[in-house]
């Protein structure tokens, strides 16, 4: 069973007269253990994609099942609780609760998920360790390099051992040689934790990355191959 | 996923809320500082006005029982609508024994009150021919400590006079003069007779300075021909507290057919400012809660427009629309808190000060008097008007972060996170 599916996704944005079709009719499989990466152009919607795949916007039509479970007709409070449970995301910016700490950004997600407080700041220590950020647990976002905090939202990510990872331009804000450690980070974890992978990305080092490569132009699905 | 994480599912523990919440204060720590600030000099003025205001109510209920009115007064049943010396009360003896076998009550007097004119040669004035009991009334008010110049009564003095200052001015007469006195005696008869003045009374009360004219209950008595009889008694409790259960005693017992008045009904003018007190409380605290309540919802709108980005984040992340509300709503509190608590204390502290030295207001002397208000005041820390205002404060708190807290739960995470 695909872990993701997604059948004839429209979403239409207005701006005053004019009318925007960021998606226009995408339908996508997504199963166990990919890596996959979602192309194109700028607006070619990406983003918007990404946001459906993850329960934080709905399409105008189309249905969006994760392990088969339907949330387009959901409230707000039941796809926050579907996003709590099954997805990380990891953003192109501001990914970080400013007030808190690396470690206690971790924490913040496994306390909703009503993890024990002990065992919260233990895997919160564990994954920061597994990203290669073990001796910044105490660090807040202003003492944190962009692809620090890159690396934070990916260890929260994870830490709440979700079923897939969405991650939205994670490397546009880094150096090439920055980005390049994020995404063998993210491919060493997809293939030791079997973790799915969703990148949107026009980035060439992460579409190097990618073991399957969907590229979108003007809302639809332009080709779809495995690379490796 | 185990049953028992589920059902903690979305719980956030206080100590994150107070930790984001103490956090997210210092965040902008120049508009924190002026909201507390802002907090702190209104509940600070407030506590320390509602102490000011309950001295001088307490010492003004005080002085007016205490200055000639007493706890309770009794009548004989029509004496205070027709004012008639007729209606006295011929036999007092049942009611005092009645007093002085009652433990809560402290002292009684009894007065012979008519209204009369005085006259000397060359002018007259109306006074208030009131009849006191020498050794009695000082036990139950204070008319013996106005006495500014002469002496107060003597029991055995059959011919003394005391007048009011300006009952004194209004003659021209000076201690040792001769005035004629004339009132009504009982069936209408019009009786006269001379006094010699021994001393002057001077209250800043005008019911006592302007109105006054002191004899002895004794001369009274014969002069109006009322034998042992009196117009009133006067009673003086212990407590407070328990001028009403005496008073319903005696209009359960020998009071019956009397007419029983307590302190709190008998002058309009204490009544109307025990009534203002309440409202004029109330008032003073709606002021400021409604300033304290704009300063803090607008703090609690910026602090909210400042982190748009970071609610949207939170959300993304899975947090629910109550652990957002909660997180807005427990800054408003703690801050708040934090105020209200600042605030009390300085209060409270010039509270003990100003207590131990006194606010001194007796430039306005003669004006405050007539009011019956101490011309120094005490400001006093009272529990029920803290806990008024602790309420009053808790509320305010819970208003200002509901707002923004709901308006938190509205915001849409894409849009949100769309915003720099
Ligand atoms: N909230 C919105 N309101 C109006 N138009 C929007 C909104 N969100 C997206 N769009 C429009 O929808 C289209 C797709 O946007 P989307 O953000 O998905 O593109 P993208 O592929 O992620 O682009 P980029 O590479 O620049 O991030 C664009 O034309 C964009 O302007
Ligand atoms: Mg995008």
């Amino acid at each position: 069973m695909a872990l993701i599916e997604t059948e004839n996704l429209v979403k239409t944005y207005r701006l005053g007269d004019i009318t925007v079709r960021a998606l226009n009719g995408v339908t996508l499989s997504v199963g166990n253990e990919e890596f996959v990466v979602l192309a194109g152009r700028s607006g070619s919607g990406k983003t918007t994609l990404l946001n459906m795949l993850g329960a934080l916007d709905m399409p105008d039509s189309g249905t969006v099942r994760i392990k088969g479970e339907e949330f387009i007709n959901l409230s707000k409070d039941a796809r926050a609780l579907f996003r709590l449970r099954h997805i990380g995301f990891v953003f192109q910016a501001y990914n970080l609760i400013r007030v808190l700490s690396a470690r206690e950004n971790v924490a913040y997600v496994l306390e909703l998920q009503g993890v024990p407080k002990s065992e919260r700041h233990r895997r919160a220590d564990h994954w920061l360790n597994e990203v290669g950020l073990g001796d910044m647990g105490d660090r807040r976002h202003d003492q944190l390099s962009g692809g620090q905090q890159q690396r934070v939202a990916v260890a929260r990510a994870l830490a709440a051992e979700p079923d897939i990872v969405l991650a939205d331009e994670p490397t546009a804000n880094l150096d090439s040689g920055t980005g390049q450690q994020l995404l063998d980070t993210m491919r060493h974890l997809n293939e030791v934790h079997k973790t799915t992978f969703v990148f949107a990305s026009h980035d060439p080092v992460v579409i190097g990355a990618a073991k399957r490569l969907v590229r979108l132009d003007d809302g639809r699905i332009a080709s779809d191959e495995i690379k490796r | 996923m185990s049953e028992r994480r589920r059902a903690h599912e979305h719980h956030l523990s206080m100590a994150t809320y107070m930790a984001l919440a103490a956090r997210n204060l210092t965040r902008n720590s120049r508009r924190t500082a002026l909201t507390l600030a802002a907090l702190v000099v209104a509940i600070g003025a407030l506590t320390f006005l509602m102490g000011f205001m309950n001295a001088y109510l307490v010492g003004m209920n005080e002085n007016f029982v205490l200055v000639m009115n007493g706890h309770i007064q009794i009548y004989g049943p029509e004496f205070k609508d027709s004012n008639l010396i007729d209606d006295y009360m011929p036999d007092t003896a049942p009611i005092t024994a009645a007093l002085d076998g009652d433990d809560r009550v402290r002292a009684w007097t009894q007065r012979i009150t008519a209204s009369g004119l005085a006259s000397v040669a060359r002018s007259t004035t109306s006074v208030a021919v009131v009849g006191v009991d020498p050794l009695r009334e000082p036990e139950v008010g204070r008319l013996r400590t106005f006495v500014v110049a002469g002496e107060w009564l003597a029991p055995e003095d059959a011919g003394g006079v005391l007048l009011g200052v300006d009952i004194a001015d209004n003659l021209e007469v000076e201690l040792g003069d001769k005035i004629v006195m004339m009132t009504q005696g009982p069936g209408g008869d019009i009786v006269s007779e001379a006094f010699r003045v021994r001393g002057l009374l001077h209250s800043g009360i005008p019911d006592i300075d302007r109105v006054l004219a002191l004899v002895t209950l004794s001369s009274a008595q014969s002069w109006l021909g009322l034998g042992d009889g009196a117009t009133e008694i006067v009673v003086r409790t212990h407590e407070f507290e328990t001028v009403d259960a005496v008073a319903d005693a005696l209009v359960a017992g020998v009071g019956q057919s009397l007419d029983i008045r307590r302190w709190y009904n008998q002058d309009p003018l204490i009544e109307q400012m025990l009534e203002m007190q309440d409202a004029s409380h109330l008032i003073i605290i709606a002021v400021v809660i409604s300033v304290v309540l704009g300063q803090l919802i607008n703090t609690m709108f910026m602090s909210l427009y400042d982190r748009v980005r970071e609610f949207g984040l939170m959300e993304a992340l899975g947090s629910r629309r109550r652990n957002l509300f909660a997180m807005l709503l427990w800054e408003s509190i703690l801050l708040v808190s934090i105020g209200g608590f600042i605030g009390y204390a300085i209060a409270y502290g010039a509270i003990l000060w100003t207590a131990a030295v006194g606010i001194d207001l007796s430039a306005f002397g003669d004006t405050l008097a007539s009011m019956y208000i101490d011309p120094i005041i005490r400001p006093v820390i009272d529990l029920q008007s803290n806990l008024y205002l602790l309420g009053t404060i808790i509320v305010t708190a819970i208003l200002a972060g509901l707002l923004p807290a709901w308006r938190a739960t509205r915001l849409n995470p894409v849009e949100a996170m769309r915003q720099i």
